[in-house]
């Protein structure tokens, strides 16, 4: 598997309903969503040794979802250009939370905040 | 599924060698091949400037929606030693390579806190597959105190955001 397939994302809304990556056998897109009423975004791993990720979105006290993106990193090391680390981001107007592929390790940021590897 | 994205070698305005699992050399010669042949001379005086190397994003498979902020940078510390250097400039288009001087600025300053910009001159969100966002063409000096022999690689990071 690819390094940036090894996460995919699942968000709820606040009525209970869940939209996933990947359902009716293609590619979803967050953007249709009601964007105000995201209450969680999990990053969950394909690969199960890695950890799940859950992101509590408290909107009943001002914290709201801005948007979901990848971030690759590609790198000439000595063996030649490869994607060296792929990260899946869950931004909020309070924070942004990165998962990384490789590992399963998390981050938390500034909303602002770059990451750069 | 995410973006199948890599880093090809430009030998024109679309076409170009894919550089996955491979290096880029810097050489006396204009071409791709990595090997030790067509090798930097080291001047008795002056400086001596390498062919220039183009390098370019290629989505070898479309992101689901789109990805933009392009960018590169290096780590910062220039490991090749005394009197040798690598300097860049990025452009919208492929230019013929060149052994002369570019005049460029020093590739160690750009940094992860000062990124090269990779879609300014051709913009994102880039959507599909095929060459996205601009050309960095680079360039290695050898001032007459540089030191004979074989270089480490150094890292070269390109970044990209997927949406």
């Amino acid at each position: 598997m690819k390094l940036q397939n090894v996460y995919s994302w699942e968000i709820e809304l606040r009525d209970g309903s869940v939209s996933r990556q990947y359902e009716n056998g293609k590619e979803q897109t967050w953007k249709k969503l009601r964007l105000d009423e995201i209450v969680r975004v999990s990053f969950v791993p394909v690969v199960n040794i890695l950890p799940r990720h859950d992101c509590f979105i408290d909107i009943s006290h001002g914290e709201h979802f801005i948007k979901r993106f990848g971030k690759g990193f590609i790198k000439q090391m000595p063996d030649g250009f490869r994607l060296a680390e792929y990260v899946n981001c869950c931004q909020t107007n309070r924070y942004r939370f990165w998962v990384f592929h490789s590992n399963g390790r998390c981050l938390i940021t500034r909303p602002d905040f770059e990451l750069r590897i | 599924m995410a973006a199948d994205v890599q880093i090809h070698e430009m030998t024109g305005a679309t076409t170009g060698v894919d550089k996955t699992n491979g290096t880029v050399r810097f050489k006396s010669a204009d071409e791709t091949t990595v090997d030790t042949n067509n090798r930097l001379q080291i001047p008795t005086s002056g400086t001596n400037y390498s062919y220039t190397k183009q390098l370019r994003f290629y989505f070898n498979t479309p992101p689901d929606t789109d990805i933009q902020d392009l960018e590169a940078y290096s780590d910062g510390n220039n490991d090749f030693g005394d009197g040798i250097g690598v300097q860049y400039d990025t452009s919208g288009a492929f230019s013929a390579n060149v052994n002369t001087n570019i005049n460029g600025t020093d590739l160690f300053t750009a940094t992860s806190s000062s990124p090269i910009d990779m879609d300014a001159n051709n913009a994102g969100p880039h959507t599909g597959t095929g060459y996205k966002g601009d050309f960095l063409r680079l360039q290695m000096t050898v001032a007459s105190n540089a030191q004979p022999g074989t270089l480490n690689a150094e890292t070269l990071t390109f970044a990209y955001k997927e949406t």
